[in-house]
């Protein structure tokens, strides 16, 4: 009957359609995207691949005498306290824990071509602190628990906490979920507030962390162009930074006071706080963040920025930069935008790719 | 030109089995048209955020090579994320860069409820990915209209309910504006309901796993498909054989489906949507704030009644279209007794179409779905707007943004929660209504019974 023929025919491209789909989605990898660059003078040359269609950018930032950061530690313990309030997530998703969240961010940091990566508990990280010794310079701790374990922070030591030795010593601090060192646990599970003035210890500046709830009155933060640059999404600043706070760079988002996204200068470190509970917009911020090298020193304004289209093939292009002697630029090129794929960073210091 | 003869051939169908009205006639194309139309000037204008933002975040999990569950985002078995990855190949092919933006004028959003969001993805991947949408409605219109042709003998009978599916308006808005994908589900059910006629059961098993692992409503169906088979097939060797075939179809499917996920070890990630459901309840909205629980009742006694009906089909031996449609059509609409989201009510829509061959009053709960679920589906109204106004000048987001807060504030009390309540309100009488036309006359008799027996001689 030729009824049959045309019912094998729906039956088989619906059958191909799935099973097409499913190869595709499972034999993608980040082969498809390439990047590189090089140096010209003044110029920085650059040139994409992708076997898709995506959108790019690349930018230049010129981060002073800030020396990029090569490893990073992420501070988890299930059994030390934490301090992050529960969120709502879509029905069927995975509760957004800390676990989870750490899962996630390390494989968005590995889209982004940053792999040397190590999760540590408390002990973990104290004995990797001390070790890091006077130079913990090119180092960076992504902590998201909402207290720094008493290990590396407490009421005790105060202001010479590990913590604070090691971030004035060159290391970098990213902070998500709560009030930036505002609690600290203890291996029982316990989380206490510190009696001292956190805020004076690691922003330099007392009451300059946003206590109350969050504001939905929300503007771009226009004094420098990385909130559309880097393509932040984390429109929060509950806990965040005031944007008042000296030897800063905010990003993103503001309310006129705090701000969603603030690199602060502490010591030769540096102190990065991300605004609001947890979400994925705040995680993708970030990851774009930390991806990009962005601190407290980069210039307000972008050094060399391209933006474009490839389209399963290659594109080369050249970004003028004005690079000067002994500055550290760090060049990131992402794919995607706002739905970031692939991401790669470079390190640049006079007329050298490190 | 000879290849293109031979599908035109196929699709007009002159076989003995059915008469011989084309498909491809005047009214039907006129049909198609303003059904396209209509698709696709609701698809450039109207798109519901929150959905669509998803399969844009899927389509880039895919992309940056972590399959559909490494990267959270997708939240459903596996299927209807396998035509993601279809619809990226697309995408990549026609050159779809940007899937969207974080819209800074749209933040007051965010307030309404937690659903509504402002990352916003573009016209041109929207309407990209309403294309699939299109084509099933396309095909499940065809399909419609084989059945009831099939059935009925009557083209003009087929056309009607070709014209009913095509043209229904929570239909179209269900993939134009909403962007699920529940026309999927009800394509392949319906494909694995003629493999089923047909005594194809290999295809038929195949066709009913895809179905159910793209939205699980389908699944309720395998006691009834069982017992057809077993009642078809007068010996009983020949019944064996059809049932293995059957089983065979959904494990093999089950297990090429879930491959991927066996070996990276996120299967359990893929049944997320039912056990967190159980765990927090399903807080979509108000009548759903009844919990999880409620509706794993409610699941239990749609498998109830779809296992009497399969035990009558057995029983009696009987195979008959009416038989095989009413047990779909009242299994479905006990489902839907845990109010449904507005496009799950695709999956009722045909199995009232096919019943009203047999009985002209289910004419009652179709109209007052068309009315309710539309209204529901429809009830975000300006909000849907946002993405033509944040990407083009064809509307100002500003002045936007100040229509959709008159529209939505107070939230309780807001057009818009108005409008949605009421709908659904509609939207649940007829799906009752359903129920009472099937039931009602043999509810009466027993209370007219009852009242006669207690009344004293």
């Amino acid at each position: 009957m030729k009824s049959n023929t045309t019912f094998t025919i729906i039956f088989a491209v619906i059958l191909a359609a799935v099973l097409i789909g499913e190869v595709f989605v499972y034999t993608m990898d980040q082969g498809r995207y390439s990047s590189d660059i090089s140096l010209n003078g003044q110029d920085l040359e650059y040139s994409l691949g992708s076997r898709g269609s995506q959108p790019y950018s690349v930018l230049v930032l010129d981060n002073g005498d800030f020396e990029p950061i090569e490893r990073y530690y992420i501070y988890y313990d299930p059994d030390y306290g934490s301090k992050v309030e529960k969120v709502q997530v879509p029905v069927g998703a995975r509760e957004l824990t800390q676990d989870y969240y750490i899962s996630q961010l390390v494989k968005m940091l590995n889209n982004r071509g940053i792999t040397d990566i190590t999760i540590m508990n408390a002990e973990e990280l104290r004995d990797a602190m001390a070790a890091d010794g006077p130079d913990s310079s090119s180092k960076g701790l992504i902590v998201l628990s909402g207290a720094l374990p008493y290990t590396i922070y407490n009421d005790e030591e105060k202001t010479n906490s590990l913590i604070f030795r090691w971030i004035t010593d060159g290391g970098s601090m990213y902070w998500a979920g709560n009030l930036l060192g505002a609690y600290y646990s203890t291996a029982d599970g316990g989380v206490l507030p510190v009696s001292f003035d956190y805020e004076y210890g690691f922003f330099g500046t007392t009451d300059c962390l946003n206590k109350g709830e969050e504001n939905s009155q929300l503007s771009d933060i226009v004094s420098n162009g990385y909130r559309h640059s880097l393509s932040m999404m984390n429109n929060r600043v509950k806990y965040g930074v005031a944007s008042s706070v000296p030897r800063s760079l905010a990003a993103g988002y503001t309310d006129g006071t705090y701000v969603s996204a603030a690199m602060v200068k502490l010591g030769d470190g540096m102190v990065c706080a991300l605004a609001g509970d947890y979400s994925n917009n705040q995680r993708h911020d970030l990851a774009q963040i930390i991806s990009s090298g962005i601190c407290f020193s980069t210039q307000p304004e972008i050094g060399g920025y391209s933006r474009g289209e490839v389209k399963r093939g290659t594109v080369t292009g050249t970004a003028e930069v004005d690079f000067k002697p002994g500055v550290y630029y760090s060049v990131y090129i992402y794919y995607g935008n706002y739905f970031p794929v692939y991401g790669k960073t470079w390190g640049v210091k006079d007329g050298n790719i490190l | 030109m000879e290849i293109s003869s031979k599908i035109k051939a196929a699709l007009t169908e002159k076989d003995s089995d059915s008469v011989s009205m084309p498909f491809w006639c005047r009214s039907v194309i006129i049909v198609l048209i303003i059904g396209m139309a209509a698709r696709l000037l609701l698809g450039v204008f109207m798109t519901h955020i929150y959905d669509m933002y998803h399969w844009g975040v899927v389509i880039q999990n895919i992309y940056s090579g972590n399959g559909l569950y490494e990267l959270t985002g997708y939240f459903y078995t596996p299927v209807w994320g396998y035509f993601l990855g279809l619809e990226a190949v697309f995408q990549d092919l026609m050159g779809v860069t940007d899937i969207g933006g974080h819209i800074t004028e749209a933040f007051p959003m965010e307030n309404i409820a937690w659903y509504y969001i402002s990352t916003v993805t573009t016209p041109a991947f929207n309407i990209s990915l309403k294309l699939i949408f299109l084509i099933s409605d396309i095909v499940v219109g065809y399909l419609i209209f084989w059945l009831i042709r099939d059935i009925t003998k009557d083209g003009r009978k087929a056309m009607i309910g070709f014209a009913l599916w095509f043209l229904c308006p929570f239909v179209i808005s269900a993939g134009s504006v909403i962007g699920m994908f529940d026309t999927l589900s009800v394509l392949m059910t319906l494909v694995a309901v003629i493999m089923l006629r047909k005594q194809r059961y290999l295809e038929s098993g195949v066709m009913l796993c895809i179905a159910t692992l793209t939205k699980f409503f389908p699944g309720f169906f395998i006691l009834i498909f069982i017992a057809y088979i077993m009642a078809k097939e007068n010996d009983k060797g020949a019944a064996t054989k059809g049932l293995a075939m059957f089983l065979a179809g959904i494990a093999v499917t089950g297990f090429v489906i879930f491959l991927p996920q066996l070996l990276d070890g996120t299967i359990a990630d893929t049944f997320l949507f039912i056990t967190s459901r159980l765990n927090e309840g399903t807080g979509f909205d108000d009548i759903g704030s009844i919990g999880g629980y409620v509706a794993v009742i409610i699941n239990i006694l749609a498998l109830a009644v779809s296992a009497v009906f399969a035990m009558r089909i057995k029983r009696k031996g009987d195979t008959s279209d009416r038989l095989l449609f009413d047990a779909m059509l009242v299994t479905t609409a006990v489902m839907f007794l845990y109010p449904p989201l507005p496009q799950y009510v695709l999956m009722l829509l045909p199995f009232i179409l096919f019943a009203m061959l047999y009985n002209k009053r289910y004419w009652i709960p179709c109209c007052i779905l068309f009315i309710g679920t539309s209204m529901a589906s429809l009830a975000g109204g300006f909000t849907d707007l946002v993405a033509i106004a944040a990407f083009t000048d064809l509307m100002d987001l500003d002045s936007l943004m100040g229509i959709i807060n008159g529209y939505t504030t107070p939230y309780s009390g807001s057009p818009m929660m108005i409008i949605g309540t009421l709908g659904s309100v509609i939207q649940y009488i007829g799906i009752l209504s359903v129920l009472w036309i099937r039931y009602g006359e043999r509810i009466k008799g027993m209370l007219r019974r009852r009242s006669d027996e207690s009344v004293p001689e």
